[in-house]
């Protein structure tokens, strides 16, 4: 291939990029943490035993699990002013969307590594007299954590990837603004490629690390 | 031994059933102070679901479970049976504290962790108190030198002793033992067992279910035989095991009572 290269480029757009850069990494701790929160939220509802709380619960959450994420995105975008009347900017319906699509999946995770911990453990919690409070802050949910930081690490990466979906509505996130300025400069694939290499190096650290912690954790509280 | 004093644990007329199946079927008995009592039975007969029921991890259907006169669970003095509060229901469980088949540590915590949870979060003791408190127990059983490990690092007669200290840890009244040895590879019942005559012999009150017929025997001051969610037998060991003429007796005891005929002959 005969392609002149010029990845000088990328340090004369160094702003614009920076900014995308910026952008992105906003919407993804914006998503990760209101998932989080929206995941807690739903977690005790799911599960709950009484059927007033826990359909309207497995009702969000099985809605927000069926629809594609770029879907919502689009969907809120231009739809919900239509009914609500509120206007966000794209930024925020960006947010907002990517939060709920992965806070039912974070209310997923929480409610398996719930399920999963050991009803003799919580017996034994029962058995020295301590509250229900109690067993949840001491027993339930840190066991809870350690067993699901597989998934959870996973649905935090699939937040991130999903954070390019703004570029859809216009958001100026990485993505979007690598496309702008390929069109305007004509230099697509050192601008593009940055762009690709921009997620594959902060997941792949991030995927590495988390694994390396899962395993540390596993061989220490669970591997005989 | 039989009780001079009032009874620590008092059971009357106690059932339980789920759904249409009734698993205990009015059970009523009797635990003195420094009294063990041997809880026997074939598997399935009901001998974990009484003992959970003691504490309330399952709640009975009927009947009345007093601890040292206070009733346990509920308040059934009036017509309508009202659940105690859950700080009441809380204390009156670490009173009886449990030792369970699996053991049931905690694996996020170390063995020191596991045993004085309950002491700082439910007594109010501070760490100092708590964990000199825990080493002392920790030496009775003879687990002082893995204090700082994770259960998952023991092996499982060693998790049994740890779990033993984590109940005495709380100075219940009296300790439950369901079934304590029987998740255990056979090399490491012993040891378990060792522990549990120190302390039957240091006056502990325990009621123990168990398989373990030399332990019933020598140890017990008194067995029980439950059979489908009846007691059918209650006495001292030897009458129980060896003399019993109730042929449900005679055939569970078969076993044992062949092993005291070939001694005896021989
Ligand atoms: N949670 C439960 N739901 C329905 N049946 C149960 C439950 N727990 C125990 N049982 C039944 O109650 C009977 C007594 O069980 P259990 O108390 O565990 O016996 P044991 O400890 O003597 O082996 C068994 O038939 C068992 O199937
Ligand atoms: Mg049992």
């Amino acid at each position: 291939m005969d392609y002149d290269w010029n990845f000088g480029i990328l340090w004369e757009y160094r702003g614009m990029l920076w900014q995308g850069v910026l952008t992105t990494m906003r919407i993804v701790g914006l998503s990760v943490v209101l998932g989080i929160v929206i995941g807690m939220l739903l977690t005790p509802l799911r599960m709950s035993d009484h059927a007033i709380l826990r359909w309207p619960a497995t009702a969000i959450i099985e809605v927000f699990r069926s629809a594609p994420p770029l879907v919502l995105v689009v969907w809120s975008y231009y739809c919900l002013p239509i009914l609500t009347g509120l206007t966000l900017p794209g930024y925020w319906t960006s947010v907002v969307a990517i939060s709920l699509y992965s806070g039912v999946y974070f209310a997923e995770i929480f409610r398996s590594g719930v399920q999963a911990v050991d009803r003799g453990l919580i017996e034994a919690a029962h058995s020295v007299g301590m509250s229900r409070l109690l067993i949840l802050k001491r027993i339930i949910i840190p066991l809870a954590f350690l067993r699901i930081m597989p998934p959870f690490t996973g649905q935090c990466i699939m937040a991130i990837k999903n954070s390019v979906l703004g570029s859809y509505i216009a958001v100026g996130e990485i993505l979007y603004e690598g496309q702008r300025l390929s069109t305007h400069t004509f230099r697509p694939l050192e601008i593009l490629t940055f762009v690709a290499l921009f997620f594959i190096f902060t997941i792949m650290p991030l995927s590495l690390v988390a694994g390396a912690i899962e395993r540390r954790v596993y061989r220490r509280y669970f591997r005989r | 031994m039989a009780g001079p004093q009032s009874p620590i644990l008092s059971i009357q007329d106690l059932k339980k059933s789920y759904g249409p199946v009734e698993v205990l079927k009015g059970i009523s008995f009797d635990v003195f102070p420094r009294q063990v009592v041997g809880l026997l039975g074939r598997s399935g007969s009901g001998k974990s679901t009484l003992l959970r029921c003691l504490n309330f991890l399952e709640i009975p259907n009927s009947g009345r479970i007093l601890l040292e006169n206070e009733e346990v669970g509920v308040d059934s003095s009036q017509a309508r049976r009202r659940p105690h509060p859950a700080g009441v229901l809380a204390r009156q469980r670490r009173q009886m504290a449990m030792v369970f088949q699996n053991f049931n540590l905690w694996p996020h915590m170390t063995v020191i962790e596991n045993v004085i949870e309950g002491p700082v979060r439910v007594l109010g003791l501070s760490q100092e108190e708590a964990r000199a408190g825990a080493m002392r127990l920790l030496r009775d059983v003879g687990m002082e030198h893995k204090a700082d490990q994770y259960p998952i690092r023991l092996s499982g007669g060693q998790q049994q002793r740890v779990a033993i200290a984590r109940a005495l840890a709380m100075r219940p009244k009296l300790m439950l033992f369901d079934e304590p040895t029987s998740s255990l590879d056979p090399e490491l019942v012993a040891e378990v067992l060792r522990v549990m005559r120190d302390l039957a012999e240091a006056g502990t009150t325990m009621l123990v279910v168990t398989h373990e017929m030399a332990f019933a025997r020598d140890v017990c001051d008194r067995v029980m035989l439950l059979h489908e969610g009846r007691l059918i037998e209650a006495g001292p060991p030897r009458e129980v095991m060896l003399e019993s003429q109730n042929p449900i007796a005679a055939s569970f005891f078969a076993g044992l009572r062949g092993e005291a005929a070939m001694s005896e002959g021989s």
